[in-house]
C-alpha cells in the first residue's frame, strides 16, 4: 500500500486565486517591491481582478490634495497617506521616508503640474469641486487661464492616471458636488446668470448629464451663487449664502433645513460619520450637528487638539476622520456618542507635510476604495 | 431526525477519522455538496487534507457552527478567537490551511488564512521562502522595475 502524500507546500500548487486574495490584504504600497518577488507575482500585481478583489475586501486609501502655487503658477499636487496601522516591514533594499510616528505620506507619482500638459493640464479648481467616486477622483469643472470649464478630469487612483467624462451642460467654475446612488449632483458655480442649469447630475452607468430643474425662484437663485454640499441620510444637505437646505433625489424635493446658514460655522471641512455631520469652525472647534436642535455643538474631549489652534483643519468622509492642522498636521479622530453630547479622542497628531506658507492654498482629503 | 443522523465521519487521507456535528462539516461547501449528491453514508473521505490539519479546520468550524447560531453577540469575541487561531501557526502550517479551505470550499477561513498570511509576510525574502519560490528576475530586470517605481524605492 502506498502511503498518500501530503500537498506540497509549492506556490506553483496555489490557484491563481489565492495568490490574488493574498496579495489583496498586503497594503498596496507594497506592491512595487513586491513585483520584485517573481515575474508571476509582477503579473498577478497588475491585473484588474485584483482590483476587484481589494473593493470586495473593502481595502481604503487615503488621498490628499494639495493646492499650492509655485513660480506664480498653480501646481497642484496629490500624496497618498499610509498610515502606521498599517505598516510593513520594508524589504531588502528598499527605504520609505518615514516621520517619528510611523505615519507615511507617499507623493503620488503622476504627472499632476499643469507645466506637463501631455499627462494631465489640471484646471484650477475650488475644493468642494471635487468628489470621490469609488477608486477615483472626480474633478468638476474649475478654470484654465481664470476662464470657467465645463469639464470633468477623473483621477484613477489605482493607476494613477487621468480621463476625461464628458462634459457639464455648463462651465462651471466653483461647483459644489457630492456623490449619491451612482449619480453626482452639481450645484451652482455657474456664471451665466440666467442659465437655468444651477444644478444638474451625471449618471456615472450612462455617463451621461441631465439639468435638473429648482422650482421655487428663490432657492435657485440662492444656491446659483454659491453655496456647498454633503451627502447625510440620503439627501444632500445644501449650505447657501443664508439658509441651509436638503434636497431629496428620489421625489425631487427641496426643503429649508436651517433658517441659517451654517456657511460661517463650518470654516473648510466638514464630513459625515455614520449620519452625523462634522466640522470645525474657524476658531478651531470641532463641531457636530444635532439635527434635533439645529445647532452646530462643540466635541468634547478635544482640547488638546485645539490648543494647536488650528486652521483647515481638514475632515475626511470615513470612520475615520482625517485632520490637517495649516497644512502641517494630520489627525484621526473616533468618536463616541453619549446620548446628546459627543465625545472625541486623539488618537495621533503628526506633522505628515510639510508645504510653505505662501504656497499654500488648501488642502484636501479623499478616503478611496483601492 | 435521529441521532447518528445529526453526526457525520470526516476521513483525512492519513485514514484518521473525525466524527463531528453534520451543522459543523456542512460550513464546507464541498462537504455540502458531496452529503447532497452522494449516497457516501455518513463517512466522508477527503482526499487532499491530513488529519493534522483537518483537525485545525473542524476547531474552526465548531467554533464558528455555534457562534453562528447564537447569532453575533459575540462578533468581537469570534474575532478574537480568529486571530488567536492563526497567529501562532507557523508557515507550513498556514499553508497548507489555506489549501484545504480551498479543497473544503470555507470562505470565511480561506479568506482568513490568506489574511494571515498577508500579514505575517512582510519582506521579500519571506515571500520567497514562504511560497517556496524562485526570484526568476535579471539584475537588469530587477533595475528597470526599480526604476520603474522611484517613488516607492526613494531614498
Amino acid at each position: 500500500m502506498t502511503v498518500p502524500q501530503p500537498p506540497s507546500s509549492s506556490f506553483s500548487s496555489l490557484p491563481d486565486e489565492i495568490t490574488e486574495n493574498i496579495l489583496a490584504r498586503v497594503s498596496r504600497w507594497n506592491y512595487p517591491w513586491l513585483s520584485l518577488v517573481s515575474k508571476r507575482f509582477r503579473s498577478l500585481l497588475s491585473s484588474k481582478e485584483l482590483y476587484k478583489t481589494r473593493s470586495q475586501i473593502g481595502a481604503n486609501e487615503i488621498y490628499i490634495y494639495v493646492d499650492q502655487f509655485s513660480n506664480d503658477k498653480f501646481d497642484p499636487r496629490w500624496f497618498s497617506l499610509w498610515p502606521n496601522r498599517d505598516q510593513t516591514k520594508r524589504g531588502r533594499k528598499i527605504k520609505f521616508k518615514q516621520n517619528s510616528s510611523g505615519n507615511l505620506v507617499v507623493p503620488i507619482p503622476c504627472s499632476c503640474s499643469s507645466s506637463s500638459s501631455s499627462s494631465f493640464h489640471s484646471p484650477h479648481i475650488q475644493r468642494d469641486s471635487m468628489v470621490a467616486v469609488g477608486s477615483e477622483i472626480y474633478l468638476i469643472g474649475g478654470s484654465y487661464n481664470r476662464q470657467p470649464t465645463s469639464s470633468i478630469r477623473i483621477f484613477d487612483c489605482r493607476s494613477h492616471t487621468w480621463r476625461d467624462a464628458p462634459n457639464m451642460t455648463v462651465p462651471r467654475r466653483d461647483a459644489a458636488a457630492v456623490f449619491l446612488d451612482e449619480k453626482i449632483y452639481v450645484i451652482g458655480g455657474g456664471c451665466d446668470k440666467n442659465s437655468a442649469n444651477g444644478f444638474e447630475v451625471f449618471d456615472i452607468k450612462t455617463q451621461s448629464w441631465t439639468a435638473l430643474r429648482i422650482p421655487d425662484d428663490e432657492v435657485r437663485n440662492e444656491l446659483y451663487v454659491y453655496s456647498r454640499a454633503i451627502v447625510v441620510q440620503g439627501k444632500l444637505y445644501v449650505m447657501a449664502g443664508t439658509r441651509d437646505y436638503t434636497y431629496e433625489p428620489k421625489e425631487a424635493k427641496w426643503e429649508v433645513a436651517r433658517e441659517e446658514s451654517s456657511i460661517d460655522s463650518v470654516d473648510d471641512s466638514w464630513c459625515v460619520i455614520e449620519n452625523v455631520m462634522y466640522c470645525v469652525d474657524n476658531q478651531g472647534y470641532c463641531r457636530w450637528y444635532d439635527s434635533e436642535d439645529r445647532v452646530w455643538k462643540v466635541i468634547k474631549g478635544l482640547e488638546q487638539l485645539r490648543e494647536h489652534r488650528t486652521r483647515g483643519l481638514r475632515a475626511c468622509s470615513s470612520e475615520t476622520e482625517i485632520a490637517n492642522y495649516g497644512g502641517k498636521l494630520l489627525i484621526s479622530l473616533e468618536t463616541r456618542c453619549n446620548g446628546r453630547e459627543v465625545w472625541g479622542e486623539v488618537e495621533w497628531v503628526d506633522a505628515l507635510l510639510t508645504i510653505p506658507r505662501n504656497n499654500y492654498g488648501f488642502l484636501r482629503c479623499f478616503t478611496v476604495s483601492v | 431526525m435521529s441521532k447518528s443522523e445529526k453526526k457525520i465521519v470526516l476521513k483525512s487521507l492519513d485514514n484518521e477519522a473525525f466524527e463531528v456535528e453534520k451543522a459543523v462539516a456542512l460550513q464546507s461547501q464541498t462537504i455540502w455538496v458531496m452529503c447532497e449528491d452522494k449516497c457516501v453514508g455518513n463517512e466522508i473521505p477527503l482526499e487532499n487534507v491530513t488529519g493534522q490539519i483537518l483537525a485545525k479546520v473542524i476547531d474552526y468550524c465548531k467554533k464558528h457552527a455555534v457562534v453562528d447560531g447564537d447569532g453575533d453577540e459575540s462578533s468581537e469575541e469570534l474575532k478574537n478567537w480568529d486571530t488567536e487561531f492563526t497567529k501562532n501557526m507557523d508557515q507550513s502550517t498556514l499553508f497548507n490551511m489555506i489549501l484545504a479551505a480551498n479543497y473544503l470550499n470555507i470562505k470565511s477561513l480561506l479568506n482568513l488564512t490568506c489574511q494571515a498570511v498577508a500579514d505575517k509576510t512582510k519582506t521579500i525574502d519571506e515571500f520567497h521562502t514562504f511560497l517556496n519560490i524562485e526570484n526568476n528576475f535579471t539584475p537588469e530586470e530587477e533595475a528597470q522595475i526599480c526604476q520603474e517605481n522611484l517613488w516607492a524605492f526613494d531614498d
